[in-house]
Formats: C-alpha cells, structure tokens, sequence
C-alpha cells in the first residue's frame, strides 16, 4: 500500500486528484494547508507529496523546503501542483529538490502517469 | 465580516475560470480514456472470441467472472451459467476439489500457489457428467487490487487417445517379443507375462504411479529376452548342466542388457533386465551389485521372478508351491531381496492376488 499525501486549500481540487489516484494500492491523505501538511507528512510519512504552491500557513515552497531539510524525509518524492506558471518558480521547485512541477488546469492522465513513475522508480 | 475580506470579484472570476479549464482538461481525458478502453477491450474480445482454447478468468473467492465462447463449447453451459459460478465446485471432478479450494484460499492471501504458471495435465467435468482430459495453464492477475486467475484450458482427448493407442502398440510389440522367446523354451511359457503380472502388483502395493508401473511391465515381460542366445536343449535339458552350460545360462541379463539398450526407453528397461538376478548383498551376477546400486525396479523384478519360479514346473522339477516362495523370501530378505519388496509381496500374497495369476497360468 503506497501512502499519498496531498495539500491544496481548494477542496474542490483535492477532490479532482483524489479521485483521479483512487486505487485499492493507494492510500491518499489530505491536508488543507500548509502546516497541516508537514504535520502528516511527518507523523505519516507518505511515499509520496503533491503540493499546492500557494496555502494559507506555510506556502508549498516553505513546506518542500521543510520536508528537504529533515533527513528523515528528504528522500520523499515532492511533485508541485500550482497555477503559477512562470517558468521561474518552476525552476525554483526543481531547485529546491521537487521532483516534478505540474501546472493548473493539469491533465489527470499526466497527473496519474508522473505519480506512477515516481513510484514505480522509488519502489 | 468586513468587506475587505471578501474575495474580490476578480478573484473569484479567476478560481471559475481555473475550474472550467480544469474540467475542460478532464472532459478531454475521460474520452481519449474511454477511446482507449473501448479499442482495449474490442482487442480483447477479438482475440478470446477466436481462441479455440477455453479461457476462464476466476476472482479470489475461485468465482468465474469472465469465460469465452470455447469455453462453453468444451464445457457445454452457456456463459449465463458459467458467470458467478464456483468454478471447481462446477468443473474440476470431485477428486480434485478439495486441492483446489485450498490452492484457491492461499492464492487469494499471496497471490502465490503451486498450480501457477505450469502446463499441467488433468480432467475436466462437462455439464453432461463425463470428463474431459485437459491440458492448461493457470496465471496470477491484479485486478481492482484483487488477485485473479486466468485460465487457458485446452481439450486433448484426441492427443490422450493417440497416446493411450501408442502404449498399447508398444505393450503389443513388447508382448509379442516375449512370445518369441518363449517359443523357443515351451517349459516356461507365459513365465514373463506371470512376472510382470506379480511386479505389477508388487509396485501399486508400494504406491507406485502408474506411469512407472508401465515401465516395470514393459521390463518385466521381457526380462529373459536374453535367453534367445541360450541354446534350445540347455533351456529344457531334464538333467544337471555343466559349468560351462550355467554360465551360458547365467549370461542372459547382459545379452538382454545389450538387445535393449539402443531402444531409449522413457523407463530403465535395458537396466532391469541387466540387473534382475542380483542380489542386495552383492552375492548375484553378472556384475554383483550391491544395495542401491540395484535400480527398484529390478529388485521388484527378482522377487517376482522367485516368486513365480518356485511356483511353475519346470523340466527338472515339479512346482513347488507357494510356501517354499515365501520360505525362500524370508529365508533371504535384506540379504538378496529388499525388505521393502518383500513386505509388498507378503501382503499381495496374503491377499490371494498372486495365486490368481499362476492358477491361471496352470489350469
């Protein structure tokens, strides 16, 4: 069972990627916000992170650059998932240790073949 | 709540029009997903509508969830009565059952059973009552996050007809081999066919398979084939041989050995016949082997040649009986005869099987 976590404060989005992942082999949790999020992550420990950029608390940057900084979750594969399309913060995500940047409106297809491939590569 | 903190009209124009092309995007997957699934699916069906084998997919709990047109031609009920049906209660004969539904219980736990990924070779239950010799594979797969089974199953009465048809040329020609040689010594006449008869017996009481009974058969009743290079008149002289007439005699498991063994037996044929008058304790010839040096097959082999010599006239003596066999037997078990054998024996014998045979030898 592969744990996924994902943190967006839109519920509406949370639930377009929960059922797109929905799979007897996944286990998905929520978060609404960023500080929630790095509190699950910790306490959950997921195999895998979807991060919205923009959140009320700590922003998706602040969290991946908590979850990098520990040692004991730096190895988690973070996947960014945000309206901000300029290239810059893309490149910044990528910098910062994110595994993949997906842009909104994103494709559920794309969404479901980059979180396979992350854990298919990390299993 | 102050104005302020209300989204301002802007903002809330912004999350619509991320919504819609979020939903746009998602209209778009759904059908390239459903083209997808629909083009899948009709490739699927294609290919298990014209497959002349049955296919049979089974869920954890061992229910059918999917069969092909094949199978309800091999079968015999139609798909609305194969769907949702235990699929061994309904086609495996009542022998096979309770091995199924243990592999089934284990399968539905790992995913793992000892049936998987094999040719395997077995009987089918049509609707009808009678069975069908199958062959077919069995393969694990994931569905839904459950385990499934997938089943190929392939009719072969015709291969199993041509086979058993081969077996019974074989055991023919063999017979009539037998029947030459013992043209030639009329004293012991039938002696091979009452031997492989005793072996036979001797091996199902050890829990032999049939298959390598076969074997024992098809060696037995010729395991004095070598006696053909053995003059005529040493084979029914009345009188005492000389020493050099009994090593005449006393050469013929090697010239059987050597007759046999080009023939590449899926049994140890030729070995037998080289082997059946030695002895446990390496007091026998021609190469005085001992213990397990000595194949069973011909250690069943000597017993039952003792066994029916002692029991069957001969030119220089009439038959002795039945508890001068069983008195040489005990007399010599573990030293020339294998225990194991022997035992077997006493029980046939105890049982009357064996005096059937030679009664029916000597009316």
């Amino acid at each position: 069972m592969k744990k996924i976590l994902i943190a967006d404060d839109e519920e509406n989005l949370r639930l377009l990627v929960r059922t797109t992942l929905e799979d007897p082999d996944y286990c998905i949790i929520e978060a609404a916000d960023g500080t929630e999020a790095l509190r699950l992550i910790r306490e959950e420990k997921p195999d895998i992170i979807l991060l919205d950029w923009m959140m009320p608390g700590m922003t998706g940057i602040e969290v991946l650059q908590a979850v990098k900084a520990e040692a004991a979750l730096a190895a988690t594969p973070v996947v960014m998932l945000t309206a901000k399309a300029q290239a810059a913060d893309r490149e910044r995500g990528l910098q910062l240790g994110a595994s993949e940047y997906l842009f909104k409106p994103f494709s559920p297809l794309e969404l479901l073949t980059v979180v396979e491939r992350i854990l298919q590569a990390s299993s | 709540m102050s104005e302020s903190d209300l989204p301002s009209a802007e903002a809330i124009q912004r999350q619509l029009d991320m919504a819609q092309s979020q939903l746009a995007l998602y209209a778009r997957d759904l059908k390239t997903t459903l083209e997808q699934l629909r083009e899948s699916e009709e490739r699927f069906r294609s290919i298990a509508h014209v497959a002349t084998d049955a296919i049979l997919v089974i869920d954890q709990n061992g229910l059918i969830e999917y069969s092909n047109p094949a199978a309800t031609t091999l079968f015999g009920y139609p798909a609305d009565e194969l769907h949702g049906q235990d699929l061994h209660a309904l086609l495996a004969p009542e022998r096979y059952r309770d091995d199924c539904r243990r592999g089934v219980a284990a399968f539905a736990a790992s995913g793992e059973g000892p049936v998987l990924n094999k040719l395997l070779e077995m009987e089918a239950l049509h609707r009808d009552g009678h069975e069908i010799p199958v062959e077919l594979t069995v393969s694990p797969m994931r569905l839904k996050g459950q385990w499934h089974a997938v089943g190929v199953v392939r009719d072969i009465t015709e291969r199993r007809r041509a086979h058993d048809k081969q077996r019974t040329t074989l055991i023919d020609t063999i017979r009539a081999m037998a029947h030459a040689v013992e043209q030639r010594d009329p004293y012991t006449a039938g002696h091979m066919q009452r031997v492989a008869e005793v072996a036979v017996l001797i091996a199902r009481e050890m829990g032999w398979d049939e298959e390598r009974i076969l074997g024992l058969r098809l060696g037995a009743l010729i395991h004095d084939v070598g006696k053909i290079y053995v003059p005529a008149e040493i084979l029914s002289r009345t009188g005492k041989l000389s020493d050099a007439e009994f090593s005449i005699i006393k050469a013929h498991p090697a010239v059987g050995y050597e007759i046999i063994k080009e023939v590449d037996f899926p049994w140890p044929v030729a070995t037998m016949i080289h082997q059946h008058h030695e002895h446990l304790d390496g007091s026998g010839y021609p190469n005085r082997l001992q213990g397990e040096d000595i194949v069973m097959e011909a250690r069943i082999l000597t017993v039952a040649d003792v066994l029916e010599a002692i029991n069957s006239h001969r030119p220089y003596r009439p038959a002795l009986g039945m508890a001068a066999a069983l008195e040489e037997l005990n007399q010599h078990v573990g030293s020339y005869y294998d225990a194991e054998v022997v035992a077997a024996a006493l029980r046939v014998v105890e049982r009357g099987e064996i005096v059937d045979i030679f009664d029916a030898g000597h009316p």
